[in-house]
């Protein structure tokens, strides 16, 4: 199995001569959760309808698992599962004719057995025999879910997948997707325009404004736990001047000394070192902050304080 | 189980579930049941006899009359209810071509109407047969004053549900494609008061929409024959299924 399930290549969508998505691309692999990042109105649910098919695609190809969205779409299509915008339901149906339905239309046999795995899964199995109208909002969204996993996909599409839940719902759809991804190896596309969402539930997120790329950027803690990274780190000591004093003549140069306040940049094991000298020249230290660098300072940087919210 | 019938019966699902169906076959029995209590209630007050054949004739001329504006509610609501829930969404993000959702819901559509109409016709004649009385003559009437009459009033019935099913795809608006189904519908008459004496009347299509009129050895309009009447409908069908298709593909979701 190739290890990229999405694959947009110079992706264009014009409109009346404005021009909406421009050369955009970028590849999800397979069993990550992969944030699409953009301030409102950058473009991430236009980018989605052209990766469902709900809308054409000017120029440029989307593959998914190797199948053109447009000239193959019934393959492309039968390894997706897809929640545009709200998890649209039939009201005046129950959860299980709901689910009857998507399972009819996604092209392969699902079996009972996979059903109810599913229902189990997004913990509805109380509430199946009612109709739609009368579930929670958050009830609709794991319904939304369910549907969309029926036939097994590799690529999750979730297109702003917590609005208007509450904090505790947030929460909740959060730990499902992580579970998700690591009990069935599915991707994940997530798009949103709330860093902190991001931030929390994805592996690696993609940024876009105007339509554009702007920058791709790894979430995943582990790779900050790395070696070679430098961070900065902040030493409060009793003495500033005397502290950055005691620097001088070492290859250790403070960025920054500011109310006692000695700021290094410093790999994960230069941190013991500049203790140690500290504490050899009689510097008291009351605090060793590392401080890294927010997603949010990233996401400003890149797009150049863009508005977010 | 294909691929397609999966989809009608996903279709079927959908309209049986709604509300309107079930009402409106209730309409239908509690017209039927006031046809009834009515003639009943005629006899003992010394009225004329009614036959059954007879009976079975004219109230299902009139349902069909109610089931023929409501195929065109349902034909238009098939379409517009997926836009107006956002699910058409759902819809068109599944492996099955746009074109096969249309048809899907239009194979549907046609279902719906024969199943309405021969239920009420099952329902009317057994009603009848067994109410009223039956010495006049037995199934080869109704076969001639009934049924026959309705298979060849379907052509008819179809062309406008196709009118409202493509108003609907083009307009996505319920209130509009019920409209121009409707107002055609009833303006048709009139409107052919006016063209019916021009030349290119025949290449209209409303003189190829009564196929009773063959039936009973009356053409339309002097000259033309069944081939050419059949032609013309087939052709204004298929325009109006084009129509509704090219644009179903084209169209962005938003």
């Amino acid at each position: 199995m190739n290890d990229i399930v999405v694959e947009l290549q110079n992706v264009t969508k014009k409109i009346r001569g404005k021009t909406l998505i421009d050369q955009l691309s970028f590849q999800v692999k397979r069993g990550e959760i992969y944030g699409f990042l953009g301030p409102n109105g950058a473009g991430k649910t236009t980018t989605i309808r052209m990766m469902v098919g709900l809308m054409s695609i000017t120029s440029g190809t989307i593959l998914i698992e190797g199948h053109d969205v447009v000239k193959n779409r019934a393959k492309a299509m039968a390894h997706v599962g897809a929640i545009v915008e709200n998890p649209e339901l039939y009201k005046f149906m129950t959860g299980r004719q709901n689910l009857l339905h998507f399972a009819r239309m996604c092209g392969k046999d699902v079996s009972q057995s996979r059903i109810d795995e599913i229902v189990k899964f997004v913990e509805l199995d109380q509430v199946l025999d009612k109709k739609v109208q009368n579930y929670s909002l958050g009830m609709r969204q794991r319904l939304g879910i369910a549907q969309a996993l029926l036939h097994q996909p590799s690529i999750l599409i979730l297109d702003e997948p917590t609005n208007g839940l509450d904090p505790a719902g947030i929460r909740e759809l959060r730990d499902y997707l992580k579970r998700l991804a690591r009990e069935e190896n599915i991707s994940i596309l997530v798009s949103s325009h709330l860093l902190s969402e991001i931030e929390l539930m994805c592996d690696r997120v993609v940024v876009i404004q105007n339509g554009k790329y702007v920058g791709e950027q790894i979430l995943d803690s582990k790779h900050t736990e790395e070696q070679q990274v430098t961070r900065s780190i902040q030493f409060h000591v009793e003495q500033g001047e005397a502290a950055a004093q005691s620097l001088e003549g070492t290859s250790y140069q403070p960025v920054q000394v500011e109310n006692n306040v000695v700021t290094l940049t410093l790999t994960r094991d230069q941190i013991p070192e500049i203790v140690e000298h500290f504490v050899r020249h009689h510097i008291k230290i009351y605090e060793v902050r590392s401080i890294a660098e927010t997603l949010e300072d990233k996401f400003l940087s890149m797009t150049k304080g863009g508005h977010i919210q | 189980m294909s691929y397609f019938t999966a989809l009608v019966r996903n279709e079927w699902m959908k309209i049986t579930s709604k509300r309107q169906l079930p009402y409106y076959l209730i309409f239908l029995l509690v017209v039927l049941a006031a046809a009834i209590g009515f003639q009943l209630w005629f006899q003992s007050e010394g009225g004329s006899e009614v036959g059954s054949v007879g009976f079975t004739s004219v109230i299902f001329e009139i349902t069909s009359v109610f089931t023929g504006i409501f195929s065109i509610v349902i034909a238009s609501q098939i379409i517009t209810d997926e836009f107006k829930d956002g699910t058409i969404k759902q819809l068109l993000i599944r492996p099955a071509s746009r074109t096969t959702i249309l048809m899907s819901k239009l194979v549907t559509i046609m279902l719906v109407v024969l199943f309405v109409n021969l239920a009420m016709m099952l329902v009317t004649a057994l009603a009848a047969f067994i109410l009223f009385d039956s010495s006049a003559g037995g199934i080869h009437l109704l076969w001639e004053g009934t049924i026959l009459p309705f298979f060849l009033t379907l052509p008819n019935e179809l062309f406008y549900i196709f009118v409202a099913f493509t108003a609907a795809v083009l307009t996505r608006s319920l209130g509009l494609s019920i409209s121009i189904a409707v107002i055609l519908n009833s303006l048709a008459g009139m409107l052919i008061m006016f063209i019916f004496d021009k030349p290119w009347y025949k290449y209209t299509v409303f003189p190829h929409l009564d196929w009773n009129s063959y039936y009973k050895g009356e053409p339309p309009i002097e000259g033309i024959t069944f081939g050419f009447s059949f032609g013309m409908y087939a052709l204004y069908m298929l325009a109006l299924l084009l129509v509704s298709i090219l644009v179903f593909k084209k169209r962005d979701i938003q």
